[in-house]
């Protein structure tokens, strides 16, 4: 039973059952003929996503280079430099992205270790499967309530806490309010970031992991060096999906606390509902295309940091 | 499919058995029997922390799993609540004072579990005696039914598109599909609603049936699972003669069931909660989904607001508990050689 | 077990829809469940067909038709004459014929003089007329004391008595019931309406009770009782000769109209139909013609059939140019009109309006206008309607934004961003009703059009006739926004002994006087609420420098202003009753009164309650140095800048401007804000003469003071503790005008909506400290962080 299988980091392509066939010369005319047919395939998406999201970011660049939707002179770059300056602007950013930072980060960890701790064979696996994908099912009116009850100044997380003798926080007016909202973001996502992370830790295949027990590596070496490369797509995906989701955060934040709450949880949509209100459309434009070019960068990075670091194992 | 965790304690022990462990303690001679013993033990030790590793996580999982419970539980005991109870308990919360603003909740407000009476009152004001719910929970099915199932057909077709051939441009085409994909809805609302008063779609259900259907969110996620899909196959597939269309068909689509049903489950629940596009888009109050409806709770309602709640998560439960299996099933990676 | 599930799923699943859609469908039986929403399954029409309308006026005698009623040709209706010279009264039931459009031949078929009223009547297919009658004891003479009048008055109930006749369609009695026996030992009867079916039963809708029937000889036969949280609106026979009602039940959502048959053996309410259209519980119904029933409420006529159970829109009144509000009766005829008889008490003009079904090419269409406002205005509908009946080029339609059957703040919130998108989009109506919309951020964005080039090139209005400070208050960045045609005035007053006579002052002031009497109200049913809100709708200059663009809400000042308003209730104490203001003026019990002045009697009023005393306008506090009054146009109309009917609109706007502020029209109300038409109405005022009798003598009032023409001699408020104080209304002077000038002169408008998000955040805050939850330290700092949040935004 000796297999002389060196562990080594990049090492899959000793998976005999998949047949790499080397893909068609460009120039062939199959290759060509491909082209046209998987781009039939595209069409109807693509027509769709051109009239229905394409020519409205258009329409809204147009509208951040002019002073005001209804008058519709041309400014520039004016919008952008006013937007960039504004207080409320960059207090929107910061928390945006504090939010983002904090919670993205651990619904990608958190749901792994979840993942990883249903994979253990413990009883009612399916059962918990169902329950930690529940949050999802429940509608944002139900879920203000109980947030507001328990975290409101005289509610239950704070009755709580005063019987240890600390002293009550009116958690949504107070720094700590961003708590508050990564743990509903968590409760809400956590679910579903785990099941994508329970099928991706069933389809590592099992050669890999027994050949690492065989070179008597220990769990963690083994988490490391094998399961983070066949993970590493899925957590490009989860990151982008929670990436998502926090964005959609902001119904319940708007619920729980109006159109301007306290600084801490003021996010960039905040800004943007409230701009749309005063007819400031020029405003929400432009913020709306500086996210998007953050938006760009980050993914960007992402999609690249993805390929460079998984690329061997997917294919 | 395998199991493959039993298998795996068996090898184990098999493994273990047979080779030598790195760090082993300095054996004395022994002999065979003892030796068999000593391993025994030392296998039953591991099976023994096993077993306490099991139970941890096992605990772990379910405090977990009792605090993501909690508020359907919640919401649930709490639609047996007779009006007056819930009024009394939940009243202040949803109040608002003479300017519009919220009201202060100046007592301890509890979440409560056990209702003191089970009545069935909200549910027969909901079902029998207010048809208004009902007609918004219908609203809700047609908005929400034809998008969840043309997104996917389109979706479906765009991923095999972008998995099968992917260039330069395409990939151009992907990105910005993700990136407008993030747009929050305050920015799209209104070209949204420009673009449908220029068709001439506005306070229809198209308005919000198309950019649903087209939405480039289902294609984002299928095409990471159609691009698993070996070359192999495929190959094999095109040399027994299957055009384009049969590839799809025959081969891509059952592979990828399990994405293609979360997909199914993640689009619905996203549109089944939309509030500000009907909003916006539909001004006749006739058609607007429960969903706004249910955002529209003031105190004179909040008795009913748990049983419209429940019914509210059925529809979502019932997709939920169907796609489940191929949820999870479907989205392993499938080996080469099951083709 | 994995296909078991599925199985199960897709059962659990066909389950639930099919059983929703059981109890979605429509039509239940029986009286005791509450009836289906009143949003009935109502089909708009497509118009093929559109209804024109016709008016005339019905001459002066006819005015005061009531109850009309079609059977055959001939038109009945209820006439009630006063004559003042005699002094007498007559009530009758009239029979007209209803020939072209004109009422012609009268005929009374009943008619009683003094003392004897019909209160109803009704009549059937066969021109039997059905009515109720009271007759009462008669009055003591001339010359009678007042004990004996009021004795008169009070046992006038238990002396009358009550008829029930029926006279055949020739004209004979056939029976006179006296039902008195019935009645005893209620304050007062009387009954809305009765009806009476092919069989001659009657059916009476009793005033508070439910219905009484009558059997065919006219006795008392039992009664019908309706549900409790509502009451009976209306009966009618249907074209099947059966008798229905309409009621109308109070609920959750609102009110509910239920259609039901009337049972008469049963003595209950029979079949009841879905789909009534309800008109929020103020639809009255007759019999179709074609259709079953032909129902109207203030919106329009809409024709109902009880086989589908269907209702369907005939007409929008407002489409036809005709004030819902003032219809009174509407008749259906064979030859497929509509007549409606509108009545308009203010103008006090009775209308006879025919309308006639045209095909709708064949009606000249108009360019149309469209008004965008938030609420329902029925002033505002007045004015489209004579507009439209007026103008032959242009229509004006109006959209409301609001959805009137839900009143949530977010429901205003959703309206606002309704129109914020449809400004946005392009399609923003071309005139904005502007009373409830943020002014000053809609001038900022150019939304709304420059009048001035209008006014300055109108042949009707001349610019220079308006006050000043209007077109100042109303002119935003340059432009002048909206153009009201009146005003009124709200400010506070105070004696002068205690605030001196300078008008304005600030709100340190306002505190140290209540400090001064710590034990005295401050203002009539000021709660904390209350006094936050005032002081921040009118002051907030205080805690907001804005052209620093910052603001200052954890300064000591505002949380002074926290800690006095926390000295207020939470709610008002109304358990000492209502205590008369001047009695508590005068003690300095009481230390401001509010002064809403829209008239200049209204000056009197205020300065009288001070019973003599020399008073001050104080006004709001406020740190600016104004005068501390605030000044509230009653109409803000704006155009549109994108609108493509500018002229037209600016045509509207200078109708509405333009129209006479005469005392009686009810929404042209206040301060006209043209100089000259001012100067009428000031002359008007101060012109007033006590009247005189025959004589030449001064008529006085029971006070022996003088009866002023149209006014009045004074009167008399008694408190809930039986205190008293008189008010004696005296003649308007000079010195009350030079008042109002000068009020006028200082006065500033309100802020909408600065105040409204501002207000919100700090109302919310302060109620922790003014429940004692939070520090006041704490609850200023969240203050201060999320105004500041706001500033910043909006900068």
């Amino acid at each position: 039973m000796d297999k002389k299988v060196k562990l080594s980091k990049a090492n899959t392509n000793s998976e005999e059952t998949v047949k790499k066939v080397k893909p068609p010369k460009r120039n062939s005319k199959r290759f060509r003929k491909l082209k046209f047919k998987s781009g039939l395939f595209i069409a109807p998406s693509f027509l769709g996503v051109m009239t229905f999201f394409l020519i409205p970011f258009c329409v809204i660049i147009y509208y951040s280079v002019l002073d005001n939707p209804i008058s519709a002179n041309y400014v520039g770059f004016e919008n952008f430099k006013n937007v960039a300056k504004n207080e409320a602007f960059m207090t929107a950013v910061k928390n945006t992205a504090t939010f983002s930072a904090i919670a993205v980060p651990l619904a990608v960890v958190l749901s792994l270790i979840l993942a990883m701790v249903l994979d253990l064979n413990i009883p009612f696996r399916s059962q918990f499967r169902t329950f930690f994908l529940s949050p999802m099912m429940v509608p944002v009116a139900s879920i203000v309530l109980i947030w507001q009850v328990l975290f409101h100044n005289n509610g239950a997380v704070n009755d709580v806490i005063m019987k240890f003798g600390v002293d009550r926080i009116d958690w949504f007016k107070s720094d700590q309010a961003i708590i508050v909202i990564v743990i509903l973001f968590l409760w809400k996502n956590l679910g579903y970031n785990m099941i994508l992370f329970m099928a991706a830790l069933a389809s590592i295949p099992k050669d890999i992991l027994e050949v690492a027990r065989l070179e008597s590596a220990t769990p963690l070496q083994t988490f490391f060096y094998v399961k983070t490369r066949y993970l590493s797509s899925t957590v490009l995906f989860v990151t982008i999906m929670s990436l998502i989701s926090s964005f959609k955060i902001f119904r319940e934040i708007y619920l729980l606390t109006t159109d301007y709450p306290y600084p801490t949880l003021y996010m960039l949509q905040h800004y943007m509902n409230n701009k749309f209100k005063k007819l400031d459309y020029q405003a929400l434009s432009a913020g709306a295309i500086m996210m998007s070019i953050v938006m760009v960068l980050i993914i960007g990075l992402l999609f690249i940091v993805e390929e460079r670091f998984g690329k061997d194992v997917e294919g | 499919m395998e199991d493959f965790r039993k298998k795996d304690v068996l090898s184990e022990e098999i493994l273990y058995l047979g080779t030598e462990p790195k760090k082993k303690k300095p054996q004395k001679n022994y002999s065979q029997e003892v030796l068999r013993k000593m391993d025994k033990r030392a296998a039953r030790a591991r099976k023994f922390f096993r077993f306490i590793k099991v139970s941890i996580a096992t605990v772990i999982a379910a405090f977990f799993a009792i605090l993501f419970l909690m508020p359907i539980v919640l919401t649930i005991s709490n639609s047996f609540m007779a009006s007056s109870e819930i009024a009394s308990n939940y009243g202040t919360v949803f109040a608002t004072n003479s300017n519009g603003g919220k009201v202060y909740i100046s007592e301890k407000v509890n979440l409560k579990f056990i209702p003191d009476m089970v009545s069935f009152s909200q549910y027969s004001t909901v079902l029998f005696k207010s048809p208004e719910y009902l007609l918004k929970f219908w609203n809700s099915v047609i908005l929400v039914g034809p998008i969840v199932l043309f997104q996917l057909i389109v979706a479906t077709l765009a991923s095999y598109g972008f998995a099968r051939y992917t260039g330069k441009i395409r990939a151009i085409i992907f990105f910005s599909y993700v990136i407008l994909m993030l747009m929050p809805y305050q920015v799209t609302l209104v070209p949204n609603y420009l673009v449908s008063s220029w068709l001439k779609i506005l306070d229809t259900y198209w308005a919000i049936w198309l950019p649903g259907i087209f939405s480039p969110f289902a294609v984002f996620l299928l095409t990471k699972f159609m691009k698993r899909i070996p070359e192999s196959m495929i190959e094999a597939a095109q040399i027994d003669g299957a055009g384009e269309w049969q590839i799809y068909r025959r081969i891509c689509l059952p592979l990828c069931k399990g994405a293609i049903c979360s997909a199914a489950i993640l689009v619905f629940i996203d549109y089944w909660n939309m509030v500000e596009q009907p909003l916006i888009l539909l001004a006749d109050g006739e058609k607007h989904p429960l969903s706004v409806f249910l955002s529209k709770i003031n105190s004179g309602e909040v008795g009913l607001a748990f049983a419209v709640a429940t019914i509210y998560m059925v529809p979502t439960l019932l997709v939920f508990l169907y796609g489940e299996e191929y949820l999870v099933d479907g989205i392993t990676y499938q080996g080469g050689v099951k083709g | 077990m994995f296909h078991k599930k599925k199985w199960f799923i897709t059962g659990m699943a066909l389950a639930l829809s099919l059983g929703l859609t059981a109890c979605t469908s429509k039509g239940t039986d029986g009286s005791d469940v509450d009836s289906k929403s009143g949003k009935a399954a109502v089909e708009e029409i497509v118009p093929e067909f559109t209804y024109v309308a016709k008016f005339s006026s019905l001459s002066e005698d006819m005015g005061n038709l009531e109850n009309m009623v079609i059977s055959g040709e001939y038109v009945y209706a209820m006439k009630y004459d006063f004559n003042a010279e005699t002094n007498s009264d007559s009530s009758s039931v009239v029979k007209y014929q209803l020939n072209n459009g004109k009422f012609e031949n009268p005929e009374k078929i009943i008619e009683f003089g003094n003392n004897g009223y019909v209160l109803n009547f009704c009549v059937d297919e066969a021109g039997n007329v059905y009515y109720v009658s009271r007759i009462s004891p008669d009055a003591p003479g001339e010359g009678a004391t007042e004990e004996q009048m009021n004795a008169y008055y009070e046992s006038m109930e238990q002396n009358s008595k009550y008829h029930l006749i029926k006279i055949d369609a020739q004209g004979n009695q056939v029976y006179d019931v006296d039902f008195t026996n019935e009645t005893k030992g209620r304050d007062y009867f009387y009954t809305n309406q009765i009806t009476a079916d092919e069989k001659g039963r009657v059916f009476a809708i009793v005033g508070g009770e439910g219905i009484w029937t009558f059997d065919e000889n006219g006795n008392k036969s039992g009664e019908i009782t309706v549900s409790q949280n509502g009451y009976v609106h209306s009966m009618g026979i249907g074209k099947d000769k059966k008798c229905y009602v309409s009621y109308v039940q109070y609920g959750n959502e609102g009110a509910t109209t239920t259609f039901a048959e009337l049972d008469y053996d049963g003595k209950k309410l029979g079949k009841s139909y879905a789909n009534y259209p309800s008109g929020n519980g103020s639809s009255s119904f007759t019999k179709g013609i074609e259709s079953d029933i032909l129902c109207y409420d203030g919106t329009g006529v809409y024709e109902y059939s009880m086989e589908k159970e269907e209702a369907q829109k005939l007409l929008s009144w407002l489409d036809c140019d005709v004030n819902g509000d003032q219809v009174s009766a509407v008749i259906p005829t064979a030859d497929g009109k509509i007549y409606a008889i509108t009545r308009d008490w203010n103008a006090n003009e009775t209308n006879l309006v025919e309308l006639s079904k045209m095909k709708t090419e064949d009606v000249i269409k108009r360019e149309t206008i469209k008004v965008g406002t938030i609420y329902q205005d029925s002033s505002l509908n007045t004015k489209i309607i004579e507009f439209n009946k007026s103008n032959d080029k242009y229509r004006i339609t109006v959209k409301t934004y609001m959805d009137e059957n839900d009143w949530s703040e977010k429901s205003y919130q959703d309206a606002i961003a309704n129109l914020t998108n449809d400004i946005l989009s392009g399609n923003g109506p071309d005139i904005l009703d502007l009373s409830n919309l943020d002014v000053n951020n809609l001038a900022k964005k150019g939304v709304l059009e420059d009048l001035m080039p209008y006014l300055e090139k109108s042949t009707r209005l001349n610019k220079s006739d308006f006050f000043e400070r209007i077109l100042d208050v109303a002119t935003i960045n340059g432009s002048l926004v909206y153009l009201p045609s009146t005003f009124t005035l709200s400010t506070l007053a105070a004696k002068t002994s205690l605030v001196g006579d300078k008008m304005g002052w600030t709100l340190e002031d306002m505190m140290k006087l209540q400090e001064a009497y710590p034990k005295a109200e401050l203002l009539q049913g000021a709660t904390k609420d209350l006094i936050m809100q005032m002081m921040l709708m009118l002051d907030k200059e205080a805690f907001i420098d804005a052209e620093k663009n910052e603001c200052h809400f954890d300064s000591q000042q505002f949380k002074n202003l926290l800690k006095f308003a926390n000295k207020f209730p939470k709610e008002y104490d109304y358990s000492n009753g209502y205590q008369l203001p001047p009695l508590l003026l005068k003690d300095n019990r009481l230390l401001l009164s509010d002064a809403n002045i829209y008239s200049f009697e209204e000056v009197q009023s205020t300065l009288a309650y001070f019973s003599g005393d020399q008073v001050t306008f104080i006004g709001y506090p406020n740190s600016k140095g104004g005068n501390g009054c605030i000044m509230m146009p009653n109409e803000q109309y704006g155009i549109n800048a994108k609108s493509e009917h500018k002229d037209a609109a600016w045509a509207f706007l200078e109708d509405v401007i333009d129209s006479e502020t005469d005392d009686n029209r009810y929404y042209g109300f206040g301060f006209s804000t043209m100089k000259s038409r001012y100067e009428k109405q000031k002359a008007k005022a101060l012109d007033v003469k006590p009247m005189t009798d025959e004589n030449g003598e001064v008529i006085t009032d029971e006070n022996g003071n003088p009866v002023y023409e149209g006014v009045g001699g004074g009167y008399t408020m008694v408190g809930d503790n039986g205190e008293e104080w008189n008010y004696v209304y005296k003649p308007v002077t000079e010195e009350d005008c030079a008042i109002v000038e000068k009020l006028l002169a200082g006065a500033t408008v309100i802020d909408v909506s600065m105040d409204e998000e501002l207000g919100k955040i700090i109302t919310e805050e302060a109620q922790a400290y003014f429940d004692g939850a939070k520090s006041l330290d704490d609850v200023a700092n969240v203050i201060q962080n999320r105004a500041n949040l706001y500033l910043k935004e909006n900068n």
